[in-house]
C-alpha cells in the first residue's frame, strides 16, 4: 500500500503541479489585496479537465504557497499580503528595517515549512481515526454537523452575526436552485432550463472570489498607477537552520496551535497566525524584543498559520465539511470531479486519500527548495504594478468559467455572482458564510430530509439523539456568543466609565 | 435590512410557490419540495427584521452622540468617480462576456482587457504587450492542453 501511494505521489505531473501551484500560490499570496482563497479559486480554473489528483496537488501548492507568500510584503513593505500574514508584520517589518529583510525571510520560509509538515503528519495520523469514528453518523447528525460547520463560519462574523447569517441563508437559498435533491422537481429556475443542475459551486466562488476582487481593487489600481510596490532590498541571510532550531519549543507550540486551530470549522491561518503570536510573546524569555524586530516573532506565526493547512483537510476528507473558503473552494473542486469526501474515502481501500495526504509533505518540502532558490523572484514579482493584474484575471476568469462546463451559462453566472461578491464586500456582509453555504447547502437540506424521513415526519428526531443534540447546542452557542460576549464588554466599559467619572 | 425584508417576503409569497410545483402526492409528504426553501426564506425574513431593529437602535444612539460630537469633523467621503469606477469595470466585463458570446474570446479579449487596463491609467506600452503575452499562453493553455473548445 505504501509503495502504491509513493509511486502514485511521485510522478512527473504530479511533481509538476504541485510546483506550478506553489509557485502561483507565492506569487499571488505575496501580492497585496490578493488573498489565499483567491489564489486556490484562480488555480482552480486550470485543474478542469485534470485528472483529481494532480489537480489536488495544484490547489494544495497554491495554499500552501500563499499561506506562505502573504509574508514577503508583510516583512518588506509591512502590508501583509494576505490577512494570514498580519502578525508577521509586527516584528517582520522592523527587522528589515533594520536591514536583516532576509533573515526575516528565512526564519519566514523555515517556520512555515517546519508547520506546514508537522500539520501535514498530524492529517496522516488524525484523519483516519476520525474517519471510522464518522463512519458510525447518521443522518441526523451529519444534518447537524452541516450546521455546526456554518455557524462556525458565520460566528467568526463577530461584529455582526446577523450579517453572517444573512450571508449563510442567501447561500443556502442559491442551493435550492435547480432540481431538488429527492424529487426532482425543478425549483426557482425562472424559465432557465440551463441551471436545472442548479449553479455550480465552483463558478460562483470563482465570481465571488477572484472576479469581485476585480471590482474590489480597480479603485487602489487606478491611484497607484503604474508604480509598483516599493520596499526594502532583501538583504543576505546571516541566520542558519542551526540558529532558528534554538526556538523549537516556539515552532512546537505554534504548530499544536495551528493544528487545533485549523481542524476547528470556522477559523483559518489568520486567527492561529495571531495566537501563535501572542503566545510566543506570553512564554519568551524576552518579550521586550517583540514588536521591535524578534526572529521568534516572525517564526511563530508563521509557523502558525502554515500548521493549519493539513489540519484545514481533517473535517474535510472526513466528514465532507470545510472548515474554511479555501477548503469550500476545494470540495467544490472535488465534486466537480465527482469525488464525494467522507468517511468512505478512508474505508474503500483506495490510496487517493492516502496519495492527497502524503502529497501535501512532498509539496512543503518543495515549498523550502523554491523558497530558497527563488526568494528574489517573489520579491520582484511581489512588486509588479496592480494594474496589470486585474484585466489578467478577468481573462482567467472568464476563460475557467467557460472550461467548467464548455457553457456561456457558466460565464454569465461567474458575472452575477462577481457583483453579489462585490456588493456583498461593499456593504460590509461576510463572503465565508456565503461560499460554505453553497457548498453545504444540498448536503444539509439532503440529510435534514433522510432524517424526517427516517422518523416520519417528527422534527424531534434532532432532539432525541443525544449527539445530534449536543453539536445543534453547540451550533446555537457558537451563534449568541459573540452577541453576549458584546453585550459583557459593553457593560464592563460603561461600569469602568462610570466609575472614573468623578 | 430592508432589502432583505423585501427579498424574504417576494421569495415566500411569489417566488416559492410559482416556481416550485408541488404535485398532491408530494403534499402528503412532511417535507415537500418547497420546505427546505420556505425554511430559508422564513430564517432570512426573521433575521432581515432583527437586523432592521438593531440599525434602528444603533442609528437612534448615533443620532444621540452625533449631537454631542457636533461640529468635529466628518470623515473623508469618495468621489462620485470612485463610487462609480466599479460599475464602469463591471459594464465592461458585462461587455467582454457578450463579446465572448457573440464574437469570439480573441476578438474579446484584443478589444476589452486593454480598455480596463487603459481606464486603470496604464501608460507603459510594455505592460499591454505583456498582458497580450498573458492571454495568449492562457488561450493556448486551455485550448491546446486542457482541450477546452474555446471558440
Amino acid at each position: 500500500m505504501s509503495f502504491e501511494v509513493l509511486s502514485e505521489i511521485f510522478t512527473l505531473q504530479n511533481i509538476l503541479m504541485m510546483n506550478i501551484g506553489l509557485f502561483a500560490g507565492v506569487i499571488i499570496g505575496a501580492m497585496p489585496g490578493l488573498s489565499v482563497s483567491f489564489a486556490v479559486t484562480v488555480l482552480l480554473t486550470m485543474t478542469i479537465g485534470m485528472n483529481s489528483i494532480p489537480g489536488m496537488y495544484m490547489l494544495l501548492g497554491g495554499y500552501v504557497g500563499g499561506m506562505y507568500g502573504g509574508s514577503i510584503t508583510a516583512i518588506l513593505i509591512n502590508t501583509p499580503g494576505t490577512p494570514n500574514a498580519a502578525a508577521t508584520t509586527l516584528d517582520g517589518y522592523p527587522l528589515a528595517k533594520k536591514g536583516r529583510a532576509g533573515d526575516a525571510l528565512k526564519a519566514a520560509l523555515y517556520g512555515s515549512v517546519i508547520g506546514g509538515l508537522i500539520s501535514a503528519f498530524a492529517l496522516l495520523f488524525l484523519a483516519p481515526q476520525l474517519a471510522k469514528l464518522v463512519e458510525v453518523i447518521a443522518s441526523p447528525e451529519m444534518f447537524a454537523i452541516c450546521l455546526f460547520g456554518l455557524c462556525a463560519t458565520i460566528s467568526l462574523s463577530k461584529d455582526n452575526v446577523i450579517k453572517g447569517l444573512i450571508s449563510a441563508l442567501l447561500g443556502l437559498m442559491v442551493c435550492c436552485v435547480g432540481l431538488d435533491p429527492i424529487f426532482g422537481t425543478s425549483r426557482l429556475l425562472f424559465g432557465t432550463r440551463s441551471l436545472m443542475a442548479g449553479f455550480r459551486s465552483v463558478t460562483c466562488m470563482l465570481g465571488v472570489y477572484a472576479l469581485s476582487q476585480v471590482l474590489f481593487e480597480c479603485n487602489a489600481a487606478r491611484a497607484r498607477g503604474d508604480n509598483g510596490n516599493r520596499g526594502f532590498e532583501v538583504s543576505k541571510p546571516t541566520l542558519r537552520l542551526r540558529d532558528l532550531l534554538k526556538y523549537w519549543k516556539t515552532i512546537l507550540r505554534s504548530s499544536i496551535i495551528g493544528v487545533v486551530v485549523g481542524a476547528t470549522p470556522g477559523t483559518g491561518g489568520a486567527i492561529s497566525a495571531m495566537m501563535s503570536y501572542n503566545e510566543a510573546r506570553r512564554a519568551s524569555k524576552n518579550p521586550e524584543k517583540f514588536g521591535k524586530g524578534s526572529i521568534e516573532g516572525v517564526l511563530a506565526p508563521e509557523t502558525g498559520n502554515n500548521a493549519v493547512t493539513g489540519a484545514t483537510l481533517i473535517p474535510m476528507l472526513t466528514m465532507g465539511i470545510p472548515g474554511d473558503a479555501i477548503m469550500a473552494i476545494m470540495l467544490g473542486a472535488l465534486t466537480m470531479q465527482g469525488i464525494t469526501p467522507g468517511a468512505k474515502l478512508f474505508s474503500a481501500g483506495s490510496i487517493w486519500v492516502y496519495a492527497i495526504m502524503g502529497g501535501l509533505i512532498v509539496i512543503n518540502i518543495f515549498m523550502l527548495i523554491q523558497g530558497s532558490v527563488f526568494i528574489r523572484l517573489f520579491v520582484n514579482v511581489s512588486r509588479v504594478p496592480e494594474n496589470i493584474l486585474l484585466p489578467c484575471i478577468v481573462v482567467l476568469c472568464v476563460m475557467g468559467a467557460f472550461a467548467i462546463s464548455n457553457s456561456l451559462i457558466d460565464v454569465a453566472v461567474l458575472i452575477a455572482f462577481a457583483l453579489v461578491g462585490f456588493l456583498m464586500k461593499k456593504f460590509g456582509i461576510p463572503v465565508i458564510p456565503f461560499t460554505i453555504a453553497l457548498v453545504l447547502g444540498n448536503l444539509c437540506e439532503t440529510n435534514l430530509r433522510r432524517a424526517l424521513m427516517v422518523s416520519y415526519g417528527d422534527p424531534m428526531i434532532l432532539v432525541r439523539r443525544p449527539i445530534c443534540f449536543g453539536i445543534l447546542l453547540l451550533s446555537a452557542a457558537l451563534l449568541i456568543y459573540p452577541s453576549i460576549s458584546r453585550l459583557i464588554k459593553g457593560r464592563r466599559s460603561k461600569k469602568a466609565g462610570t466609575e472614573t467619572k468623578p | 435590512m430592508a432589502f432583505f425584508i423585501m427579498l424574504s417576503l417576494a421569495l415566500i409569497f411569489w417566488a416559492i410557490p410559482t416556481q416550485i410545483k408541488v404535485t398532491a402526492m408530494m403534499e402528503a409528504e412532511s417535507f415537500t419540495p418547497r420546505s427546505f426553501p420556505y425554511l430559508i426564506a422564513g430564517g432570512l425574513l426573521l433575521v432581515s427584521v432583527i437586523g432592521f431593529f438593531n440599525n434602528f437602535l444603533a442609528y437612534r444612539k448615533l443620532l444621540g452622540q452625533e449631537t454631542e460630537q457636533a461640529g468635529e469633523e466628518p470623515e473623508e467621503k469618495k468621489s462620485r468617480g470612485e463610487i462609480l469606477f466599479p460599475y464602469f469595470i463591471f459594464a465592461l466585463i458585462v461587455v467582454y462576456g457578450l463579446m465572448f458570446k457573440f464574437l469570439g474570446i480573441v476578438p474579446a479579449t484584443l478589444v476589452v482587457p486593454p480598455v480596463i487596463l487603459w481606464c486603470l491609467r496604464c501608460r507603459k506600452w510594455q505592460m499591454y504587450v505583456a498582458f497580450f503575452v498573458f492571454a495568449a499562453i492562457i488561450y493556448l493553455l486551455f485550448t491546446k492542453v486542457l482541450l477546452v473548445p474555446i471558440r
